[in-house]
This record gives structure tokens, C-alpha cells and sequence, in this order.
């Protein structure tokens, strides 16, 4: 409860602990990730204890055990830790990517697909693979580059569309994403249905995946990242007041249209980078940030932080579940995250009151 | 007014940006949505400190009016300076440190923020986008939750208020964004009554001791006269009325933009005009008549009312016509029911200044008056007769007599000659009230002996007019 009375002071002392409450979710994600990264890195075809991982991470932790040799050493270096680094990049991309479009849209099943890039990344590593090209730059495949031009190429064809005098109406731009994006499905198909030998390849590709990531990837996909999620953390004010509509935000002093623009390229770019990097994965961009919104609440300060770490843990722990329950064969990670994940979410939807009224009352 | 008035908390609010004096001017502004104009040439000029209500029907344009002064709309022709400046030409940050708009309430927006985070949003203008809240800041979204008294909500959900909480949490927002100017789109509008008065007192608060500019959309007419300095009265798009509350708040203006009958007397309390409706624009059969009651203490001297005499109240062309003989605040009551009721009034001779010439003259009836203390006067007393005579029934309401208005019963007299129905509204008995030895009772026994109807109360005395009428009353559908 509030006090009646008071100074200025227990008001901010009031919001800042529950921000430092939502500090702390910040600091058991960040613990969790650690947590998760280091089980990836023990599991797998070979089975490395954990002691040996970190001895492996970091160099000089002291004690007993055996030194990590040179063929645990590749495999951690060169094989998981690119994939669970990759894993993270893509999870906190789609996290965010999804905290901003449902912001942006007011829309709770805004995901990160809704602005066309997922197909457009689709048609070009669909069209790279059929193909059959196989150039590469800097250590990428053609197919991750393809990806990420055509995911970028659709955002841009969702926005020239969906422009009316000089505005960008968000429904417009939703129906225009959506429009787009079944025109580029249907282009995808026809791609695969002529397919044949390479079928497999891309229908595997399409379910998502994290297989053959190494540090060129991780090379590519972080500084996009970390670009794109500096710029978007510092417009969570202008966020958190497009949430109450957008004549209010405007009133309130934000450039409404010019915010609408940026944080268009902003999940164009977080989109493209995950996709290309791992597939068009669904689920983690629609339903992390609103398991996170339980915990951080609407402040997008906090819910923009705790959505890349939380997304970043799903899915490097869906990964390593894709490559471990049926080894040594691997599941795609897309198809995880989404049998394991729905039902996770369904059981908080039940349960969302409860979690609400204790939210409500810490303080 | 309240220019020089600042208090010293408002000094940091107020002050700078040069000399023009007016905080917000209109000069032509329109505005269509698709097809149909919603502002036509609108132009008006708020000085600093000003304290408006914008007031007009329903789809007149006051929402769109605001929307543009915020900058939220565009206008195709004409222009909206803010303190000097085209709005359209300022930053969004630029219009909102000096200008903040209180929306009308629309659920679901910003659900999942608590009270506080929603009010530290007013806050946003002020911030610097690598700049976290200061002090400063917390003080100001402190005292906007006091004032306001909201200070205890502030760590509730948004989507956890009641109505009238989440009206208060948004207009705290907007104070805290210490804005110099305020638009507020029905402020009221989800409030009950103590919070009504507390919100229009708070704004009022402000704009004296602080000379914060506000304009308010207002619906409820009574409550913004009884508050607002100056009205402006829109309909169809267009100004139809700026003012003080006595220029815009006339029989006429409101009959012409709402369509509708309305009574316009003085507040018995505050004396501010009072606006009651007598019949709607669309269909008959007016409410909330029960406000006439007071006439002996709006008959206490107050200023003269400003407003020209109107045409007002436009009953139904073949309406019967009753002609009222009344004075000293005794025909208020029957002048107002019968225009309720739908007959065409007229009354005579009144002294103007008279309790019962203003209601006449709220009600838009056409009256025969003469100066205060002034006996009737033989021009008078024709036009008297003329318009009793005119009439197809006169009804003498319980006036006291004395020697310089008893001829008006020569009146009621010639129209029972006439073929006429009188009534004689006797809630006192003629004795108690003939300040003429005895001549007016004796009139008054003549014109029982004529054939008119004594009734004992207006309720008695409307029955017996639609009876001698023929049954052609409004009662009879």
C-alpha cells in the first residue's frame, strides 16, 4: 500500500522497488542463461563434465580434475559454444523483435512474421537451395545471406505498401504484412514443389534450425544485435507511450511516425538476423515476451532486457534438447520450441491470475 | 484575468515565450474527415490564463477542434498558433512541454501500467532520450497525483480503476507534464458529482493561481456555466457563439445549435445561467422541469440578464396560445409549465427586472413590459388587451394587486367578453393579496361571475386551459 502522505521520495522509492523487483528478473535470466549455456556445452555426442567446460571457457580455474584435451577443447570451441552463442542471438532477436510489434500494433499476436520478413527470408534461402548456388562470403553460406536480403527486401515491400501521405497506419500495415506474406508463402511453395532433390534440405530448413552454425555466424548475427537492441532500448519510453495510442504518445512529445519508422527497421533487422542465422523458428517471438510481461511488467525498460534473455535461454535450451532427446539423430529446433513451449504457455494462461495477484502485491 | 495572478509554485511554468498574450489562437481553421466538413472556418483567440468551455451538440466538432489544437490532426485550411507559433511547424516534444490534452476516456490503453509509470509518462517531454527521471521529475508526478487524489492509486494497474480513477490518474498525467496550456475532452464525463466539483474546482485552482490556460470540452452546459469564464458554443462546424457564460448560454444561442427547447434562467445560488431543457430538438415531451421552484430567491437582485429578448422556444405553429397575467414572481411557475407543455405564451404587463419578466424572457415569450415601479400605462394596457384578446385562453396568476397593475384584469375581463377562457390561478385566495380596498377582489368576483374557471393550482389550472380548449392540449395524445 501507499502511504497517504509523503514526499516525492517514497513515490520513487515505491516505482523503483518494483523496478529493482524487475532488476532482479533481469539478474536470474542473466544466471539462467549462464546456467543453460554451460549444460549445451556438457551435452551432446560426447559428454563433458562441467568443471571441464568452464576450465575450458576461462583458462584458469584452479583445482582438481583433468585438463581439458585437445579434442574436448575443438568440440566446445569449435562446435557448441558458435551454436549455443548462435542460439542466443536468435532467441533474443525474435524476443524483442516480438516485444516491439506487439507494442507498436497494441496487437497481443503481433509476432515477429506479421511484417512479411519470415517469408521473404524463406523465398531467398528457399530459392538460394533449389538452386543450387553455393557461393560464400566470409565463411557464410550463400543461404544465410539470401535469407536475411529477402527478410529485409519484404519488410521494405510491407512498408512502401502500407505508406498512406506521409503515415504509416499500423492496421494498414498489419493487413499489408499479412498480405505479403501469404504472396511470399505461396512463391515458397511453388519453390519446393519443384524441389525434388534437395526436398529435404528445404523442408529441414523451413522448420528452423541451428545445425552448422559456427563463429562466422556468431561473427554476423552480433553486432546487428546489439545494434538493434541498443536502439531499441533507448526508445522503451517512447514504446511504453505508444502503448496507450498513438494521438496520446504523440501528445505526450513523441515524433510518433518517425518512432514507427525506426522500430520497423529495428525488428526488420532483429527478424532478418535471426532467420537467416536459424530458420524462421515461430513461437519464441509471439509468446516469450508475454511470459516476460508477467514478470517485468508493460515498462518495455525492463520488459526489453529481461524478452532477449529470456528468449536467448529458451533457445539455446530448446536446441540442446533438439540435438540430445533422439541423438544422434536432431530434431529440428522450431519444432521444440513449439511442442514444448505451447503447452508452457497454456498452463500460464491458466494460471495468469494467480501469478497477477502476487505480482499485485509485492510492490 | 488571471494573468498577473501567478503564484510563486508557478513561476517556472508560466513566464517566458514573448509577448502576444494569447495562448492559443485559431484563425480559420477546417477540417474534413473523408467527405464531411467537421470545422468550417473556425477562429478564435484564448489569452493567457484563459478559462474556456467548448460547448455544442453532439458530432459539432469540439473532439476535432481539440485534436487540432494538439497537433494530432492537420487542418486543410488555416492555421492554430500555440503561444505564437504554428503547431503544425513545432516538434511533437515542443507542443507537449507547453500543451497537454486530457482524452476523452477510451479502456484498454495502457491496461498493464501501474498509475504511477502512467503519469511519469507526462514526464516524457521533459526527458532527454538517454536521460533517466530526476527529482524533478518525481516531485512533479507527486504533486499531480495530489492534486488530482490520486496518490494512493498510484501503484495500481491501470486496467484496475473504476472509471472516474482512470478520468483522474490521465488527468494527473497531464499536469504532470506542467503544461502551460490544458485541453481536457469532457473531463466530467466519467465522474460522479463530488468529483466533478473537484476536477472543475482543481482546474479552476490552477488557472488562477498558476495561469494555466485550460479549454474544456463540456457537455453538461449547467455544470461548465457555474465554472467557466468564457464559452465558445460550435454546431455544424461552425462558431456559433464566444462569450461569457451570460452572452453564449442565451435561449436563442442553444435553441439554434441544439435544436431543441430550452429554459435559460439564473442559478438560485450563484446566479449563473441555468439551462433546462423544455422540449427536445427531435421529440416532445421535455425533462427535468423541476427545477422551476425557485423563484423567490431568483427573484433577489442580481445583474440584469444580457441576453437580447429571443425567439427561443418555437412551439408547434398551430399550437393554442395562452395569455398570462401575472407579476412579482407569481406566474414563474405557470409561464414555465405552460411552455413545457407545448402551448404558445405570451404575458403581460410586467415590470421588467420582475422575477417572472426574466423567466418570460428565458423562456423566449413574447411579453408586454414596463419599467420598474412604473404603473401600466394606457399603450401598455392596449397591447395588454391585444394580446389577451389574441389569446385562446388568458390565465390570471395569483399576483398581488395593487394601484399600478390592477387594470391588467381589465384584460382577462375583455377576453371573457371576447369568448375567451380565463382561468384563475387562485393559490392564495383574492383577499389576501388586493392592495386596492377591494377592488381587485371585487374584479375578481365579476370575472367568476363571467364564466371563468377558478383553480387552486397550476396542475389544476393546465387541466382546466386544455379542457376549455377543446382537448387539443399535448395531454390528450
Amino acid at each position: 500500500m501507499m502511504p497517504r502522505k509523503g514526499a516525492a521520495g517514497d513515490l520513487a522509492a515505491a516505482v523503483l522497488r518494483r523496478r529493482r523487483a524487475r532488476r532482479a528478473l533481469i539478474a536470474a535470466l542473466s544466471l539462467a542463461l549462464l546456467a543453460v549455456g554451460v549444460v549445451a556445452l556438457t551435452v551432446g555426442a560426447v559428454a563433458i563434465p562441467p568443471a571441464t567446460v568452464l576450465r575450458c571457457l576461462f583458462g584458469f580455474l584452479p583445482g582438481p580434475g583433468p585438463a581439458p584435451d585437445p579434442a574436448q577443447m575443438a568440440i566446445i570451441v569449435m562446435l557448441r559454444l558458435p551454436r549455443v552463442i548462435t542460439g542466443a542471438i536468435v532467441g533474443a532477436a525474435l524476443a524483442v523483435a516480438g516485444a516491439i510489434l506487439q507494442a507498436l500494433f497494441r496487437n497481443p499476436l503481433a509476432d515477429p512474421y506479421v511484417i512479411g520478413a519470415s517469408w521473404g527470408a524463406s523465398l531467398g534461402a528457399v530459392a538460394v537451395m533449389v538452386s543450387g548456388v553455393s557461393v560464400s562470403f566470409f565463411g557464410l553460406s550463400a543461404v544465410p545471406i539470401a535469407a536475411f536480403l529477402g527478410a529485409i527486401a519484404a519488410v521494405l515491400v510491407v512498408y512502401r505498401l502500407a505508406r498512406e501521405d506521409g503515415a504509416l497506419p499500423v492496421l494498414t500495415m498489419l493487413l499489408a504484412g499479412i498480405a505479403v506474406g501469404s504472396m511470399l508463402s505461396a512463391a515458397v511453395s511453388l519453390l519446393v514443389y519443384f524441389a525434388d532433390r534437395r526436398l529435404h534440405q528445404v523442408v529441414f530448413w523451413m522448420m528452423g534450425g541451428l545445425g552448422g552454425a559456427t563463429w562466422a555466424h556468431v561473427a554476423v548475427g552480433l553486432p546487428y544485435l546489439a545494434v538493434a537492441l541498443g536502439v531499441a532500448f533507448f526508445y522503451s519510453r517512447e514504446l511504453n507511450a505508444m502503448l496507450l495510442g498513438e494521438e496520446t504518445a504523440q501528445q505526450l512529445g513523441v515524433e510518433v511516425e518517425r518512432a514507427k519508422r525506426v522500430m520497423l527497421a529495428v525488428t526488420a533487422l532483429l527478424t532478418a538476423v535471426a532467420v537467416s542465422l536459424g530458420g524462421p523458428i515461430g513461437f519464441v517471438g509471439l509468446v516469450v515476451p508475454h511470459m516476460v510481461r508477467l514478470g517485468s511488467g508493460a515498462d518495455h525498460r525492463q520488459l526489453l532486457p529481461a524478452a532477449a534473455l529470456a528468449g536467448a535461454v529458451l533457445l539455446v535450451a530448446a536446441d540442446t534438447l533438439a540435438r540430445t532427446v533422439i541423438a544422434p539423430t536432431e530434431l529440428p529446433v522450431g519444432l521444440v520450441t513449439a511442442l514444448g513451449g505451447s503447452p508452457f504457455f497454456i498452463y500460464i494462461l491458466r494460471h495468469r491470475r494467480r501469478m497477477r495477484f502476487f505480482a499485485g502485491r509485492g510492490g | 484575468m488571471a494573468e498577473d495572478a501567478r503564484g510563486a509554485e508557478g513561476a517556472g511554468a508560466a513566464g517566458q515565450a514573448g509577448g502576444a498574450g494569447l495562448a492559443v489562437e485559431l484563425a480559420g481553421v477546417t477540417f474534413s474527415y473523408r467527405a464531411a466538413p467537421a470545422l468550417d472556418g473556425v477562429s478564435l483567440k484564448v489569452p493567457r490564463g484563459g478559462f474556456w468551455a467548448i460547448v455544442g451538440p453532439n458530432g459539432s466538432g469540439k473532439t476535432t477542434l481539440l485534436r487540432c489544437m494538439s497537433r494530432a490532426l492537420r487542418p486543410q485550411a488555416g492555421v492554430v498558433l500555440l503561444e505564437g507559433s504554428d503547431v503544425m511547424a513545432l516538434a511533437a516534444r515542443d507542443v507537449a512541454r507547453r500543451l497537454a490534452v486530457v482524452p476523452q476516456a477510451t479502456p484498454g490503453e495502457g491496461a498493464e501500467f501501474t498509475v504511477a509509470e502512467v503519469v511519469l509518462m507526462g514526464r516524457q517531454p521533459h526527458l532527454g532520450r538517454f536521460e533517466t527521471e530526476g527529482a524533478g521529475d518525481w516531485e512533479a508526478v507527486r504533486r499531480a497525483l495530489e492534486q488530482t487524489q490520486t496518490l494512493g492509486l498510484a501503484d495500481r494497474r491501470f486496467e484496475e480503476l473504476s472509471g472516474g480513477e482512470r478520468q483522474r490518474a490521465v488527468i494527473a498525467r497531464a499536469l504532470a507534464q506542467e503544461p502551460r496550456v490544458l485541453l481536457l475532452d469532457e473531463p466530467t464525463a466519467h465522474l460522479d458529482l463530488a468529483y466533478q466539483v473537484q476536477v472543475l474546482g482543481l482546474l479552476r485552482h490552477l488557472n488562477r493561481t498558476r495561469g494555466l490556460t485550460v479549454l474544456a470540452v463540456m457537455h453538461d452546459l449547467n455544470l461548465a456555466a457555474q465554472y467557466f469564464d468564457s464559452f465558445m458554443l460550435l454546431a455544424r462546424g461552425r462558431v456559433c457563439a464566444v462569450g461569457a457564460a451570460e452572452e453564449v448560454l442565451t435561449a436563442a444561442n442553444i435553441g439554434r445549435a441544439y435544436g431543441g427547447d430550452v429554459l435559460v434562467s439564473r442559478h438560485p445560488v450563484h446566479q449563473r445561467p441555468l439551462v433546462t431543457l423544455v422540449r427536445g430538438g427531435g421529440e416532445g415531451g421535455g425533462e427535468g422541469g423541476g427545477e422551476q421552484g425557485g423563484d423567490a430567491t431568483a427573484a433577489a437582485p442580481g445583474p440584469a440578464p444580457t441576453h437580447a429578448s429571443a425567439p427561443g422556444p418555437a412551439p408547434a405553429e398551430d399550437a393554442f396560445t395562452v395569455h398570462v397575467i401575472g407579476g412579482g414572481g407569481a406566474a414563474g411557475h405557470l409561464m414555465a409549465e405552460l411552455c413545457r407543455c407545448g402551448w404558445r405564451v405570451t404575458a403581460g404587463v410586467l415590470n421588467r427586472g420582475d422575477s417572472d419578466a426574466e423567466r418570460a424572457e428565458g423562456l423566449g415569450i413574447r411579453v408586454v413590459t414596463v419599467p420598474p415601479f412604473t404603473p401600466v400605462g394606457p399603450r401598455e394596457h392596449a397591447q395588454n388587451l391585444a394580446l389577451a384578446r389574441a389569446a385562446d385562453a388568458v390565465a390570471v396568476a395569483s399576483v398581488p394587486f395593487g394601484p399600478a397593475n390592477v387594470i391588467n384584469l381589465e384584460a382577462a375581463r375583455a377576453a371573457l367578453a371576447a369568448g375567451r377562457a380565463v382561468v384563475l390561478v387562485d393559490e392564495a385566495p383574492v383577499s389576501g393579496r388586493d392592495y386596492v380596498g377591494g377592488a381587485a377582489a371585487a374584479a375578481h368576483e365579476r370575472l367568476v361571475q363571467g364564466g371563468a374557471i377558478v383553480a387552486g393550482s397550476v396542475a389544476e389550472a393546465l387541466r382546466a386551459i386544455e379542457r376549455a380548449t377543446g382537448g387539443t392540449g399535448p395531454w390528450t395524445e
